[in-house]
């Protein structure tokens, strides 16, 4: 799979067809036009050796002017229980904390609520050719526990996060490169005096994309066709669990700090160049993911709605 | 040769369409910055809120949008740019097609028209009459290196604002378009 993805990709590239920006699992420093609105449905799913595990957001983004604008998402999965469970704490013969396993739920849960912005602060255009970038924030509303290191802005933590975005296209390429840093708030029980206290974790990717079909533009009517390659990583601090003034001893490597770089190929429609159909999957290239498990796969469709 | 066609083809609609005053009649704009027809799409579709726009024709290939103007309404140019920005990419170039009614220009001249300052760089004594291609040179409507070739050709500092200046003899202050020939 991944070879023939690597083939398609270099086909292209020794072809000299047009670079393509729309990432499907990042943003370019480009952003939606001055008074459009943009809908995006994404979703993602995975299987793990018992269960059927999926995400699904809902992002409303907004225009506000040639260089700002806004966006809105919603998130809900099954990868989180609305609170620790009874039995997250044990107490092992030393008479100290540890975090005893638990079954991963299968219900699923409202997680949380984002709200962001995208800058394009640099803009250079040229025939069939631009350099771009922007500033992105965003924070973000979650209520339930995420008992694992690797924070994420997209449903798992209560946070706040921000970063760079450099898009360029030159010579029929499409290259962009994100640089961010996600600084999440902890999780505290009241009741049960449990705090997961996470660190701040680092997020970069460098996105390629292509453009294989049509080899010319004649109408708006033809479906575009675009491949992409995205790498994509992270790197994490470890959770601290406190239960009171106790530390907590967690035996699993979730808990532990972490990085890993993941190959994300897609192929993207553009139908009616509007609706814009994403197709993904994602392998871990250096190390892994804890949260999910691979391989993943993703469908995004969005939708311009020009007023 | 291309730029050649289409504006022959401007120029057979308006001596077909044989309007005696003196008005915009269409104008090739090529947008920069565009890599696909979704891009397109939402220039075109940004465009299309211009009420002085009749039609829009579009070659996605080379992101260039023709568009034909209501002879009934006042074309305002900067709208046109301000829609391509609002839309996220620039003008790389506007070549509009002006329907002249016996109009003596030189070098500077200043052609007051629809409320607007029409400034003349680098051109030589002529007469215009019927329709003939006017190329905008002002900062945002070519590319930067045209521009400060344009700068270079005149005397006149409006062509750095864009608004009349006492280089120019208006009586009030007014919007300053710097076109060529």
């Amino acid at each position: 799979m991944r070879r023939i993805f690597l083939f398609l990709l270099f086909a292209s590239l020794v072809k000299g067809s047009v670079g393509q920006e729309l990432f499907p699992n990042s943003e370019p420093a480009s952003i939606v036009p001055k008074g459009a609105i943009g809908l995006r449905l994404m979703n993602e799913a995975y299987t793990t050796s018992t269960n059927f595990k999926s995400w699904h957001g809902g992002m409303f983004m907004y225009g506000i002017s040639s260089k700002l604008m806004i966006n809105a998402m919603v998130t809900t999965s099954n990868h989180h229980y609305k609170e620790l469970p009874a039995s997250y704490i044990q107490k092992d013969v030393h008479d100290r904390y540890y975090i005893a396993p638990i079954v991963s739920p299968s219900s699923y849960l409202f997680e949380s609520v984002n709200v962001g912005f995208r800058y394009r602060f640099l803009n250079s255009d040229g025939d069939h050719r631009h350099f771009r970038m922007a500033l992105y924030g965003n924070g973000v509303y979650a209520a339930q526990p995420h008992d694992e290191a690797e924070v994420s802005l997209m449903g798992d933590n209560k946070g706040v996060g921000g970063g760079v975005i450099s898009t360029v296209l030159v010579h029929k390429l499409a290259v962009s490169l994100t640089a961010g840093i996600i600084k999440p708030f902890s999780y505290k029980e009241k009741s049960s005096a449990i705090a997961l206290n996470y660190g701040n974790a680092y997020n970069y990717s460098l996105s390629f994309g292509y453009l294989v079909y049509p080899f010319k533009y004649k109408n708006y009517k033809q479906t575009n066709i675009n491949l992409y390659a995205e790498f994509m990583g992270k790197s994490y601090e470890a959770l601290r669990v406190t239960k009171g003034d106790d530390a907590v001893i967690a035996y699993n490597d979730g808990y532990k700090k972490g990085n890993y770089v993941e190959l994300r190929p897609s192929v993207q429609f553009i139908i009616k160049s509007n609706l814009r159909i994403d197709c993904s999957t994602a392998f871990p290239l250096l190390n892994k993911s804890y949260v999910r498990k691979y391989p993943l796969y993703m469908l995004n469709i969005q939708y311009y709605i020009f007023r | 040769m291309k730029t050649r066609k289409i504006i022959f083809t401007m120029l057979i609609t308006v001596l077909l369409s044989g309007s005696a005053f003196a008005n915009f009649v269409s104008a090739r704009v090529k947008v920069t910055g565009i890599t696909c027809s979704m891009c397109s799409n939402s220039v075109h579709k940004a465009l299309s809120s211009l009420s002085f726009i009749d039609k829009i024709d579009v070659n996605l290939e080379n992101a260039e949008f023709t568009l034909t103007f209501k002879a009934s309404e006042k074309v305002v140019m900067d709208l046109i740019k301000e829609k391509i920005e609002g839309a996220g990419f620039s003008v790389g170039e506007i070549i509009a097609a002006f329907k002249f009614d016996n109009l003596h220009v030189k070098k500077d001249f200043h052609y007051e028209f629809e409320n607007n300052v029409y400034h003349f760089v680098n051109v030589k004594d002529q007469d215009l009459k019927d329709v003939v291609a006017i190329r905008f040179v002002d900062k945002g409507m070519t590319s930067q290196k045209e521009y400060k070739k344009y700068v270079g050709l005149t005397t006149y500092t409006c062509i750095k604002t864009g608004k009349s200046a006492d280089c120019c003899n208006t009586a009030s202050k007014k919007r300053v378009y710097h076109i060529t020939l």
